[in-house]
């Protein structure tokens, strides 16, 4: 029953955009690009490696995770196909039932974006090198001015202590401390307490715990190869590894009261 | 060159918005070679918020599960050859 009209709204929106372009919601999202290469596909072409040795050690890296998790190669198509098609299914259950959060958090939800911090130029960065010096500068400016639970804004040393402890190492970030050190414990315990690890399993316990605990919407995109393009609430950006193989991306889009 | 034919796995959205999907998917490896997941997610993302309003998002790799919430009539996963792609609207235009 929901569904239908709500589908409907939909397919009047897009046409009304092109007319009326929202420079508000230009502002409020920061697209942000992600470097991630193909293992397996670097293999066949390796002249078309990227220079910068920055990328040298994940590449290794990869293709020691590669050689390890036999079940994980890209030989076995098949296999992959099934992987992959499962978490949407869960993306259309979820979907229904954000809808109905949307009613009733959809005023905090722009609270929060209307406070979070600017940080537009370490957001429009996207070479790998500049975007690691603004990382730091982000990092350090939030410890100091921290207004949100102080208890849990640590320096920058602290916040290096709880990713070594959990073999984290964080690639981009836009995000407060409190929230990223959030993130990796929840990631880190998922993974525990996993009996057989699958990148779908992981990307929903951190999106649920997110959406449960910030509010909606969370998205969360976990795995050893892919690329990505997103556009983000500002301050709800995180893009980390573990245990140097596994690859996490958890970022937040606002939503909107239906009207 | 298209690297075999493209094969939707699950979907929520209008023929012509798939299509568009498959067609800027296309185009894409042919600016791009497979390798660049990351500029085939952007090329895609960014095409789609010019033509259908903002709020796109696009993953794109050979190995990768995700967990997210749509808009109703804004979502596609589709494979072409050994790449899946992954789009949605995040939020909603306004």
């Amino acid at each position: 029953m929901a569904h239908y009209p709500l589908q409907r709204r939909n397919l009047a929106a897009p046409e009304s955009n092109p007319t009326t372009p929202n420079p508000d919601l230009i502002q409020t999202y920061k697209p942000s690009f992600l470097v991630k290469h193909l293992t397996n596909l670097n293999l066949s072409q390796p002249h078309k490696t990227r220079p910068p040795q920055k990328h040298s050690p994940l590449i290794d890296t990869h293709l020691q995770a590669k050689a390890i998790q036999e079940k994980e190669s890209s030989v076995t198509v098949p296999v992959k196909r099934t992987h992959k098609e499962k978490p949407q299914r869960h993306c259309l259950k979820l979907e229904r039932r954000e809808l109905g959060d949307h009613n009733d958090k959809g005023m905090v939800e722009d609270a929060k974006v209307v406070k979070g911090k600017p940080r537009n130029p370490h957001l429009e960065k996207h070479d790998v090198v500049v975007v690691a010096a603004a990382e730091r500068m982000s990092v350090s400016s939030l410890a100091p001015g921290g207004g949100r639970r102080r208890s849990f804004c640590g320096t920058q040393a602290n916040l290096r202590d709880v990713f070594a402890i959990n073999g984290a190492k964080m690639v981009s970030v836009d995000m407060p401390p409190f929230m990223q050190i959030h993130a990796v414990d929840c990631a880190r315990k998922a993974i525990d307490s996993m009996e057989k690890f699958t990148s779908k399993t992981l990307a929903l316990s951190l999106k649920k715990e997110f959406d449960g605990v910030y509010g909606p919407a969370w998205h969360c995109i976990v795995g050893t190869s892919f690329g990505s393009f997103v556009t983000h609430s500002v301050g709800g950006f995180l893009y980390f590894s573990m245990d140097q193989k596994l690859y996490i991306l958890l970022f937040k889009t606002a939503v909107q009261k239906a009207a | 060159m298209l690297e075999g034919k493209a094969v939707i796995g699950e979907t929520d959205m209008l023929q012509t918005m798939q299509q568009d999907a498959l067609n800027l998917a296309s185009k894409a490896l042919d600016f791009f070679d497979v390798t660049e997941a990351t500029d085939i997610a952007r090329f895609i993302k960014k095409e789609f918020d010019r033509t259908h309003g903002p709020g796109w998002q696009c993953i794109v790799g050979t190995d990768f599960g995700s967990f997210v919430t749509h808009c109703c009539g804004c979502f596609i996963y589709f494979c072409i050859g050994s790449l899946a792609i992954l789009l949605f609207r995040g939020s909603p235009p306004p």
